[in-house]
């Protein structure tokens, strides 16, 4: 009875011409959200799950940064505002991709990670008392004092030695 | 002042260097090329851009003057540079994404902005200094555009980049000797006892070498001559005698330096800590209030307690135990090679080797430390989790959950200690059958030399041979500390750092020399163009004038964050002026003797603190001196003694930390009688009856009216309602003075900051009544 009940109440939003919503990107890389019967405004994407669910319920907000609009599915959009808002998720997204570790060292209270990212050479600092993330799929996420995002996407593909550095972060 | 402020950049310097191995300072060619576009006219702030549109890296620099802001990119070997109005840029967005923050520079066209910028959260803080200023223009919030002038852009920058590397770390220190030196410098007061105590392990180190070669003497020129009948008995005895008695002596001397050497150097390490100890603690009280915010209170006592604690270790224990060990490895390598030197260089040319191999051990044990250490918070976290949210978990049912939640976690602890077992269990035996391998092989080729006819050139006699044996066993103890040190000076340099970080920091408030006391305080205030920023660009107070009389009580009003509170800690002068005056009868408080000025200052704060100890203890604080009949009196004014008589052990009741649990309302009128005792002339009340009952806030208000006549009062409170007896009111807005007068003048004002506050705690009270 119950299943049926939770069955009934799933309910999809459907767009109607309404609530019809077009996405754009200005030469600056902007993103433009124009909502039916308002004014163009510029805004900013938020994944909502941006590790367990990343293509999927993304908040856009506007400059105060409150949400104007929820994409709970890319699909809900028509393909040029799709192409939009996939061309910002991807800048959204940037992080630090850590493709080989040179050294992992204790200094004073922070830990210091000499690493080589798509973005070059980088040392970056976490605390002690701070651990990367798993993340599944092989991928570890270390977040630094700054709150920069570092992401190692597939462990086994670093190398031997860097792979070592990191074994003791991992949970096998 | 200037050296200590170059000593200053400099370390700063070098931390970012060290750090981010980015540039310390805005590149002078681009300083110079923006000041002559501006007509000489100075940066104000700058910013370092690392990210380009296509997210890979690129320098770029923001840079903010005083009319235009200019947009510095660096293409290959020149700079590229964009000036734009400031007047111009009509908003700012500052955009977080996951690892990056986009700023835009709006100019009205939502098409073509005036810039869009691209940078690592490492740059956030740095970058969100000029676009708070450029908003703050933007939206005319009558924001100057001025930043402290006592702070420069350099300084703004560097302290912006590292931030978060300082509140996450005491400091940096890139030279560890030198850490270790300092702490050396402690045992300067000691010299005697460092100089026993040293002596004394020197002393034991040698003694410990003697007794193997006593042996080997004992078997070549005793018994052997005795066995092949070179000797008589009675010789071969008397000789003995002497030589046991003098193996005897040795082990007594040895004892009796290693008496020395624990007895000195132990009182010697515990003798360091308490200076330390005592050098830390003084020099935090003297500590500016943001010295305290900036850190958290775990870390500060933690420096008092376990880091003196570690230093005295290593000072008792491991500069003691290195040094004999090494003095102890060279010792017993030098006499293997004495006695012979084939057998000698057999145990001595493997050892680097051994060494080595603990070295490594050590590092995979680190690891593997630091695993179990990840897994052990887990668990930690999993009960810091659940036992205060008990109630949550019990609600929902997920007893079950939690227990195999903590179970899994707490097998993954077991196989991580298990794990550490089986390295440490099976790298030792191994370790030691590498030196067995060496002693065996020692046997392998000493034995047939001994074995020898006499006049060979490598006949070995059989006391040497012993001695050399004796010798081995005494190899391991000193590699086993040695494989240590690196681990043991480590913890000990990083705890003395942290000591130090301490002792370095200079009180930001200091008296000058020829400071004045004002005897008696009459009251007079007077603010003159006050401003005052926190981090030298955000301002908190923003050109703040007014007079207060002496006997005036002055109610501060105004939204959260408005800066009533900052006001109040400049006038106790936890804090200085950023620019303009702060007058106390007509003198600058910068100019006054801030310890005799503040013993005329009374606060009552929110959160009434109370220390350990009884009520009689807490509210004799301020004032050691007071008579049983003034505390008694104090606390009468202070509607306090009712409560207090009604305890059974009353006055001398304890509370605080594990004391008696008093109310709100009961400590904040204690606080109120602490205040009394101390008969200020200023007095300040932050909040004083915010937190407790309409009833109690009838019995505070009616102890804070006795306790506010005849002085200057300034009070702080939401609650407008509590301020009606105040002379004036001063409101406060976005950091400013917007108005001042009585209620009823402030009221007559349409559409003012006071009556809308006012009218809206009207409705709330209504609405509150209503639903009750």
């Amino acid at each position: 009875m119950l299943g049926q009940d939770a069955n009934k109440r799933r309910v999809r939003i459907v767009s109607s011409p309404e609530n019809k919503v077009s996405l754009r990107r200005s030469e600056s890389g902007l993103l433009l959200f124009k909502k039916a019967g308002e004014e163009e405004i510029s805004v900013s994407v938020q994944l909502c799950f941006p590790w367990s669910g990343a293509d999927r319920f993304l908040s856009l907000k506007n400059s105060d940064l409150k949400e104007v609009h929820l994409v709970s599915n890319l699909m809900d959009l028509d393909h040029d505002s799709r192409d939009a808002l996939l061309k910002t998720m991807l800048e959204e997204q940037f992080v630090f991709e850590v493709i080989d570790v040179y050294d992992v060292r204790e200094e004073f209270e922070l830990r210091v990670w000499n690493v080589r990212t798509t973005f070059g050479d980088r040392d970056f600092q976490t605390p002690l008392n701070s651990w990367p993330r798993e993340l599944g799929s092989g991928s570890l996420l270390v977040k630094d004092v700054n709150g920069d995002v570092y992401l190692i996407r597939d462990l086994k593909a670093l190398s031997k030695k860097a792979q070592e550095k990191v074994w003791a972060f991992l949970d096998e | 002042m200037r050296l200590q402020r170059e000593k200053h950049h400099l370390r700063m310097n070098e931390m970012l260097e060290h750090y981010y191995s980015q540039a310390s300072q805005l590149p002078v060619e681009v300083r110079g090329q923006v000041e002559k576009a501006w007509n000489g006219q100075a940066v104000i702030l700058y910013a370092y851009v690392d990210l380009n549109p296509q997210f890979k890296s690129q320098e770029q620099w923001l840079v903010l003057g005083a009319k235009e802001i200019a947009y510095v990119k660096r293409d290959g070997e020149s700079y590229t540079f964009k000036y734009i109005d400031r007047k111009l840029i009509t908003g700012v967005q500052e955009i977080p994404g996951l690892s990056y923050t986009r700023l835009v520079l709006l100019s009205g066209d939502i098409e073509a902005p005036h810039l869009v910028l691209r940078y690592s959260h490492r740059q956030r803080r740095a970058v969100s200094n000029i676009a708070f200023v450029l908003d703050q223009q933007a939206g005319n919030k009558s924001f100057n555009g001025e930043t402290s002038n006592k702070v420069s852009s350099d300084e703004i920058y560097q302290e912006s980049m590292l931030h978060s590397i300082k509140e996450a770390q005491a400091s940096v220190a890139k030279n560890k000797f030198a850490v270790v030196f300092r702490l050396l410098s402690y045992l300067a007061p000691y010299k005697l006892s460092v100089a026993i105590g040293m002596g004394g392990a020197l002393l034991m180190t040698a003694m410990a070498l003697l007794p193997p070669f006593i042996t080997g003497y004992l078997i070549d020129s005793v018994i052997k001559p005795f066995q092949t009948g070179a000797m008589s008995y009675e010789e071969a005895i008397q000789i003995s005698i002497y030589t046991i008695a003098g193996l005897a002596l040795t082990y007594i001397f040895r004892e009796f330096f290693a008496y020395l050497r624990l007895s000195k150097m132990a009182y010697l390490g515990e003798y360091v800590a308490k200076d330390l100890r005592d050098h830390v603690y003084s020099h935090l009280q003297k500590l500016s209030l943001n010295y305290f915010s900036s850190k958290q209170t775990g870390s500060i006592i933690s420096r008092v307690g376990s880091d003196t604690d570690r230093i005295w270790d290593f000072i008792a224990f491991g500069v003691v135990e290195v040094t004999t060990s090494i003095i102890m490895l060279i010792g017993l390598g030098s006499v293997l090679l004495y006695l012979d030197w084939r057998l000698g260089l057999l145990v001595v040319v493997p050892l680097p080797l051994i060494l080595y191999m603990i070295f490594r051990h050590g590092e995979k044990m680190q690891s593997l430390f630091l695993r179990a250490w990840r897994k052990w918070s887990a668990l930690t976290d999993c009960l810091s989790d659940t036992i205060p949210g008990i109630k949550v978990v019990k609600a929902f049912n997920r007893e079950e959950y939690e227990v195999s939640r903590f179970e899994k976690r707490n097998d993954s602890v077991l196989g991580e200690f298990n794990r550490i077992h089986k390295a440490w269990t099976s790298f030792w035996p191994l370790l030691m059958l590498s030196i067995q391998a060496i002693i065996l092989s020692v046997w392998i080729f000493g034995v047939p030399r001994v074995l020898s006819p006499g006049e060979e050139v490598t006949a070995l006699s059989a006391g040497t041979f012993v001695s050399f044996v004796l010798y081995l066993t005494m190899f391991i103890q000193p590699i086993e500390i040695i494989g240590q040190m690196a681990r043991m000076v480590n913890r000990a340099t990083s705890s003395a750092h942290r000591v130090f970080e301490v002792l370095d920091t200079k009180p930001q408030i200091k008296d000058q020399g020829s400071a004045v006391k004002l005897e008696p305080v009459e009251g007079r205030v007077e603010f003159k163009q006050v401003s005052f920023s926190y981090d030298g660009v955000r301002q908190t107070l923003k050109a703040v004038s007014f007079d207060v009389s002496p006997g005036e009580m002055i109610g501060l009003v105004g939204p959260s964050g408005s800066g009533k509170t900052t006001l109040v800690n400049l006038l106790a002068r936890f804090f200085d002026v950023g620019s303009g005056q702060i007058l106390v009868d007509g003198v600058d408080l910068r100019d006054l003797e801030s310890g005799h000025y503040r013993k005329q200052l009374g606060m009552v704060l929110q959160d009434p603190y109370l220390f350990h100890g009884t009520i009689l203890e807490n509210i004799r604080y301020a004032k050691p001196e007071a008579s049983l009949d003034e505390i008694i009196q104090a606390a009468k004014a202070a509607n306090a003694h009712d409560f207090i008589i009604k305890l059974p052990q009353a006055y001398d009741t304890m509370v605080g930390e594990r004391g008696h649990t008093l109310s709100g309302g009961e400590r904040q009128r204690l606080s109120i009688a602490r205040a009394i005792l101390v008969d200020p002339r200023i007095l300040i009340l932050d909040e004083a009856t915010s937190a407790v009952d309409s009833e109690t806030e009838k019995k505070i208000q009616d102890a804070l009216d006795t306790l506010c006549k005849g002085r200057t009062v300034f009070a702080i409170a939401h609650r407008l309602s509590t301020l009606t007896a105040a002379d004036r009111l001063l409101v406060m807005k976005d950091g400013r003075l917007v108005e001042t007068g009585s209620h009823e003048e402030l009221l007559r004002i349409e559409g003012g900051v006071y009556r809308k506050l006012f009218e809206t705690q009207q409705r709330l009270s209504g609405s509150q009544f209503l639903r009750e």
